[in-house]
């Protein structure tokens, strides 16, 4: 399941950056994406509706996130607190 | 044989910004300079750091963490707004305590600390202080604006403005260390530029850029420039090993 939410969190930021899927994994650095900081936000809220979740405040902070593992916990954090998956 | 000198710079973040932003110096700063950027508590990959009280923890905590990642004595800070007034003040700690005193402070984008800005920061509204942002130049506006995080980052920010409001000089202690100040030409906190002069002993070079506070955002290439002239140049960056 946790491959699965990996998977769907890398589509969505090929889908915002519109690169393809095969440039990004876990260990891409973000700061090598070229994101801005507004660009993160909506990464953010994209994340937060697809997954049902929402996140703290200090997790908007674009600058403590280094790569893209770190937004995947994030995620897997905040979805694991809201009760489990979506089946 | 010939030895490469080593040269450390450390750079301090400004209000309300994470010191990843100066991620876009390093390929244009000169290979033989180590760059550190330094996060303040509460911030970036800090996140989980207690916030400081006031200014003071803040220029002790970046001190110590400075002083510990300085393995060369040819190290020098950089800071740009509040991130000058830290850069100055913790050059100040490395004096008092008698430490062996970086080779110079680059101070961007700040009058001395005799001016007091943001006084009154908790009575301005959000637009105002959006505003404000924007007349500044602030690169990244949209996100002060954003439903979703503008009050986050709007927090960030004012919580920056009332850490400096904690800040107090009462009288001008001078250092010994070389500085060097950047400023825009209508940057509204970089009033009377001249009187850093009231704080070093040392004659400062003091540069000139159009724009207003957030000239830096344009004028970086050429404020790297100055600096890697200022490092490199006149430390001849080789010396001869016997």
């Amino acid at each position: 399941m946790n491959d699965e939410m990996e998977m769907q969190i890398i589509n969505i930021l090929k889908t915002k950056l519109d690169i393809n899927c095969e440039d990004l994994s876990k260990d891409t650095a973000l700061s090598d994406l070229n994101i801005e900081s507004l660009l993160f936000i909506e990464i953010i809220v994209t994340l937060e509706t697809e997954f049902k979740i929402e996140l703290d405040d200090s997790d908007l902070d674009f600058a403590s996130y280094e790569t893209i593992n770190d937004l995947i916990r994030v995620v897997l954090i905040h979805k694991d607190q809201s009760g489990g998956f979506n089946v | 044989m010939y030895k490469t000198v080593k040269h450390q710079l450390f750079i301090l973040p400004f209000s309300g910004g994470s010191v990843k932003y100066y991620n876009k110096w390093l390929t244009h700063l000169n290979p033989s300079i180590q760059v550190e950027l330094i996060e303040m508590a509460g911030r970036g990959i800090r996140k989980s750091d207690v916030k400081y009280n006031n200014f003071d923890e803040a220029t002790l905590d970046l001190f110590k963490i400075i002083k510990n990642k300085v393995d060369t004595s040819n190290f020098y800070i950089f800071g740009h707004s509040l991130g000058a007034l830290l850069a100055y003040e913790i050059s100040l700690k490395f004096q008092t305590e008698q430490l062996d005193l970086p080779k110079a402070v680059y101070l961007s984008g700040r009058t001395s600390p005799f001016y007091r800005f943001h006084e009154n920061v908790e009575q301005l509204s959000s637009n105002e202080i959006i505003k404000e942002l924007q007349s500044l130049g602030v690169e990244d506006i949209d996100i002060y604006k954003h439903p979703r995080a503008g009050k986050y980052y709007l927090s960030l920010l004012c919580g920056d403005y009332n850490l400096t409001k904690t800040y107090c000089k009462q009288e001008p202690i001078l250092s010994k260390v070389n500085g060097h100040i950047f400023y825009g030409i209508t940057d509204p906190f970089a009033v009377d530029i001249n009187s850093w002069q009231d704080y070093f002993e040392n004659k400062l070079d003091i540069h000139c850029f159009l724009g207003s506070h957030f000239y830096i955002n344009n004028n970086f290439k050429e404020i790297i420039e100055i600096i890697n002239k200022n490092i490199v140049l006149s430390w001849k960056n080789k010396i001869y090993v016997k």
